[in-house]
């Protein structure tokens, strides 16, 4: 169907889609969106953590406490920006399944919303999996810690909307080294993950400010060392809902191009 | 046959040629050391205390653009010795059409090492001129890292494309991604070597990016001795050994 109305149910086969190829994929998931990252925050946590001294600026009791929660939700955002560069290219152009799909009775913003809410499942497993790990080194922390993957999710799934919205205007995965490696990857050294924002020169901290990243780091955090607060926490979440829902909006001019013409 | 030099310049020539489109990606990958410059200059280093290396505190900055450099050979490397060895070899067919030239598989091999080798050295060398520009080269051993890079980007190189051998499709790369990261953050780049255990320590010794953080710390702060050789020679038999294994198994692929 060519039309952009929402059916819930054809939304639900586009995630029972993406849920059946994930069974042939799920090591490759598996591999960049869990063991490197713990990897990462053990490797620092312990590593680094072992020369910190004074962590007043970090608020948190280690660096441990600090980079764990940061590489949970950062690692949730850079696959959020890969799920939407050549993995999103590939489903809308290089292969039949999307184009098959406007054929049935799904529309192109099923097919649209179907991608995200599957992102949306796929990084509320990996970040789970990641949060098992976290815990089990820094001990149980308050039933706060267990919002925490649908917090990253979410984070995740805002910047995958963000990105789509460029990438499914694109013909080529020409200019997609350039995002990931000049965009993206700053994006994940500077929001936080491993340092806090508030050291940054301040263009960089107020550019970081403006993406999704940095709120879901934000959260993360305050939920694993207790101290999330109601206000704030609602300005991290409205910055995400709003990335999520333009990043949807503007992708529907994209899908529709590449689907139904 | 052809002469190694005729066949090694053509290999790189071809390279060149493609990335002369694609210059912004060579220039992007560049860069990316220099955001964790930043990171760590700006924020790490205000929390991180000096660490002692030698019996002497150096500043934790200081202590980590070393290790930088020689992560930024590896990036450069690594890249061209696996994935887009892989892409010539298995989708492009690139080897096939070289080997209907005078072009013999090991022409090819060492070709494609000195690109990733002349690669590794531009992206060390830029960041090793920026590093000494701000002052964290502060002995003139450091010169000595520009070789060194070379080093690195070679030994990289070799086990990259003797990896690639064993690859099956674009999915075996994830394993890949995992070996680079943990290369990366591992090597005793971000702390010293002697943060973990002992079994460990072995084991890290065993890994090729090792050896060329540890050498290229000594170079930049000056504390280099003899028996630092033990790091070069590590290297050189791994890419002795990697690289000379890799064009046995080239060969048996490409040859049938």
């Amino acid at each position: 169907m060519t039309s952009s109305a929402v059916h819930p149910s054809s939304v639900l086969h586009v995630v029972e889609h993406h849920a059946r190829q994930a069974r042939k994929t799920w090591m490759s998931i598996a591999l960049s969106g869990f063991l490197n990252p713990v990897f990462t925050m053990l490797a620092l946590g312990w590593g680094v953590g072992s020369l910190v001294g004074d962590v007043s600026s970090l608020g948190t009791e280690d660096y441990l406490h600090f980079v764990g929660p940061g590489v949970l939700a950062g690692t949730v955002m850079l696959q959020g920006s890969f799920f939407s560069l050549w993995d999103a290219l590939g489903a809308l152009r290089w292969e039949g399944m999307y184009k098959n799909s406007v054929r049935t009775p799904a529309s192109y913003t099923d097919v649209l919303t179907g991608r995200l809410a599957w992102g949306f499942v796929r990084f509320l497993f990996s970040s789970s999996a990641f949060l098992v790990v976290l815990l089990l080194v820094i001990g149980w922390s308050g039933w706060g810690a267990l919002l925490t993957p649908f917090v990253a999710a979410l984070s995740g799934v805002a910047t995958a909307a963000g990105v789509l919205a460029y990438s499914s205007g694109q013909q080529s995965d020409k200019g997609f080294p350039i995002i990931s490696r000049l965009i993206i990857s700053p994006l994940f050294v500077f929001s936080g993950t491993f340092t806090p924002v508030e050291l940054m020169p301040s263009v960089i901290s107020f550019v970081v400010k403006l993406f999704p990243g940095y709120h879901g780091i934000e959260i993360t955090r305050d939920l694993i060392n207790q101290r999330a607060e109601l206000l704030p926490s609602l300005g991290h979440l409205a910055v995400m809902v709003a990335w999520l829902l333009g990043g949807w909006f503007v992708s529907q001019r994209g899908f529709r191009k590449a689907l139904t013409s | 046959m052809i002469t190694n030099t005729i066949a090694v310049k053509a290999v790189v020539e071809r390279n060149i040629i493609f990335f002369k489109r694609d210059w912004v990606i060579l220039l992007a990958g560049f860069v990316e050391p220099i955001f964790w410059l930043i990171a760590i200059g700006f924020g790490l280093s205000t929390f991180v205390d000096d660490v002692v290396v030698d019996g002497v505190p150096i500043e934790y900055t200081q202590f980590v653009v070393p290790g930088l450099i020689a992560t930024s050979a590896l990036n450069a490397a690594a890249f061209d010795s696996t994935f887009n060895f892989f892409f010539k070899l298995s989708h492009l067919k690139i080897y096939d059409a070289m080997l209907t030239t005078p072009m013999t598989i090991g022409n090819i091999v060492l070709g494609e090492v000195a690109w990733s080798v002349l690669r590794a050295t531009v992206y060390s060398g830029g960041f090793l001129a920026l590093a000494a520009a701000f002052g964290y080269i502060p002995s003139w051993w450091g010169v000595l890292i520009l070789p060194l890079s070379a080093l690195i980007g070679f030994t990289i190189s070799a086990v990259g494309i003797f990896s690639t051998t064993f690859v099956r499709n674009w999915h075996d790369f994830d394993y890949f991604g995992l070996a680079i990261q943990l290369l990366f953050i591992g090597s005793a780049t971000f702390y010293p070597i002697t943060v973990y255990p002992t079994w460990v320590q072995w084991l890290v010794n065993l890994t090729p990016l090792y050896h060329g953080v540890a050498l290229c710390r000594e170079l930049a702060l000056g504390t280099i001795e003899l028996s630092d050789l033990w790091h070069v020679a590590a290297m050189l038999i791994t890419m002795g050994i990697f690289g000379l294994w890799a064009k046995a198994r080239l060969q048996s692929k490409l040859l049938r």
